[in-house]
């Protein structure tokens, strides 16, 4: 247990990436260099979940890690972790890519990648989890299924509300108030506290 | 943006998919400032972060850092010695802000983070006694958005936020402009600027590339060193790529010959060109 809590605290250590992030500020290379180090797979894999392209994947990379360099002081953290701003960054970046015209004409609608060996198909050999990935994993099959299968939509399909409710033929309002219960939900599962 | 609506998107928001005018409606509520808003945001946003962790982890290809160098080092950085001053005081707001989460990390980590919490810990302690002025003076930037925020349209999709940097010897002095892409609407808020002589006054001025400055209008700053200017109207055509004030003669100059005491480029104008 210790060793999964100091692997994650790794990358759960706000105050370091906030130092970071004041170096990049000041033109520091070597900062900018280290905070690309914590989390380019982190970003590129996020990216790739979305995009289900390697090469778009990466040019997401260069986006995220380019606006760090060029705007580390729009980094609010009354708003969150570095982790989260970059989180946040990542998937905007990658989701209006999927909403391009170029890539709507490259026929990538298809649903995006899911998360990372869910129940079904645990045990492949290609889906190494991390610890971290299982307790989220877990978490999830703990939720009522349409609350999960809402998050599903959202998180890893990247749907809006009105995609949702036209998929599952479920009122707009039911979606929101179901994301929110659910999101709600899984936070006290993971016992996420900030 | 109505308070309840804001809540329902902040989700949706954190996990990317609205539209464009959505987010930039949410954009706008949070910059007032809304305490519950920004910590259902918060809250949601570590979710965001575990859920993200969830994903098959597969490493970027290692050209990518090299790309991403090659790019940083071939852009125009005109502001860079102006960046190092103004970033001391915006992260202290960031160290500040930091103190909830590495609480949060205390709890699960003490014994093997002990040695670097203890650092963290001397940091926090420096920094939380500045903490109180600078939630004041935050709050107040804040109130003064909200009150220009329907005058701005800050909602509007693709609104520039440029940053300006304190100069030498004025380094404390920062601020930001508000503006629309085609320029047809705008606002400068600057903070810390010295009270200008009888004489004279500040003037905005709209960068070009290759082209003089623009003047966008004129202003002076209140006791506490802050001031407010709704810009000046410019032509369509004018291709603004950054902006600076400077200090001049009453009335204003045609072009710059004062001291300049903030300036700040677009980064989204320096990228491309
Ligand atoms: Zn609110």
């Amino acid at each position: 247990m210790a060793k999964t809590r100091a692997e994650s605290g790794q990358r759960n250590d706000p105050a370091r990436d906030v130092a970071l992030l004041r170096r990049i500020h000041e033109r520091d290379e070597g900062a900018l260099s280290a905070f690309y180090d914590r989390y380019s797979t982190f970003v590129y894999s996020l990216a790739r979940s979305v995009l289900r392209d390697d090469g778009d994947a990466e040019d997401v990379v260069q986006d995220v890690f380019f606006r760090v360099w060029e705007r580390a002081d729009a980094f609010d953290p009354d708003r969150g972790s570095p982790a989260a701003w970059l989180t946040t960054m990542t998937r905007r970046l990658a989701i209006d890519r999927t909403r391009s015209r170029s890539f709507r004409a490259r026929g990538r609608e298809a649903p995006l990648e899911a998360v990372a060996g869910s129940a079904s198909d645990a045990g492949r050999d290609s889906v190494t989890n991390s610890a971290e990935a299982n307790e989220v994993l877990a978490a999830l099959e703990q939720l009522e299924p349409a609350y999960r299968e809402v998050i599903r939509l959202s998180y890893y399909e990247g749907l809006s509300h009105s995609g949702i409710a036209t998929k599952l033929g479920t009122p707009l309002g039911t979606v929101k108030s179901r994301l929110r219960e659910g999101v709600t939900q899984l936070r006290r599962i993971l016992a996420i506290k900030t | 943006m109505d308070h309840k609506i804001a809540l329902e998107l902040l989700e949706s928001y954190l996990f990317g998919t609205l539209d464009d005018a959505e987010r930039a409606a949410v954009e706008a509520h949070l910059l007032t400032g809304c305490a519950e808003c920004t910590a259902r945001l918060r809250d949601v946003s570590e979710l965001s972060v575990r859920l993200a962790q969830a994903v098959p982890q597969v490493q970027a290809p290692a050209r990518a850092k090299e790309r991403l160098f090659d790019r940083i080092r071939t852009t125009h950085h005109p502001a860079k010695r102006a960046r190092a001053s103004s970033g001391r005081l915006r992260f202290a707001w960031g160290m500040a802000g930091v103190a909830t989460a590495a609480a949060g990390v205390l709890l699960w980590q003490t014994t093997v983070l002990r040695d670097e919490l203890r650092t963290t810990n001397r940091l926090l302690a420096s920094t939380i006694a500045d903490t109180g002025r600078l939630r004041t003076e935050l709050s107040t930037y804040r109130a003064e958005v909200e009150k220009y925020k329907d005058a701005m349209m800050l909602g509007e999709p693709g609104v520039r936020f440029v940053s300006l940097d304190g100069m030498e010897p004025n380094r404390d002095a920062f601020g930001n402009v508000v503006c629309k892409p085609d320029m047809s609407a705008g606002m400068l808020y600057v903070y810390r600027f010295p009270m200008a002589p009888e004489d004279k006054e500040y003037q905005l001025w709209g960068l070009r590339d290759g082209l003089p400055p623009v003047s966008l209008g004129m202003f002076t700053v209140d006791p506490n060193g802050a001031a407010m200017l709704k810009m000046k109207l410019i032509p369509e055509a004018t291709h603004i790529v950054g902006f600076a004030v400077t200090i001049e003669p009453k009335g204003g100059m045609s072009q710059p010959t004062g001291m300049m005491y903030v300036k700040g480029m677009d980064p989204m104008e320096e990228g491309e060109g």
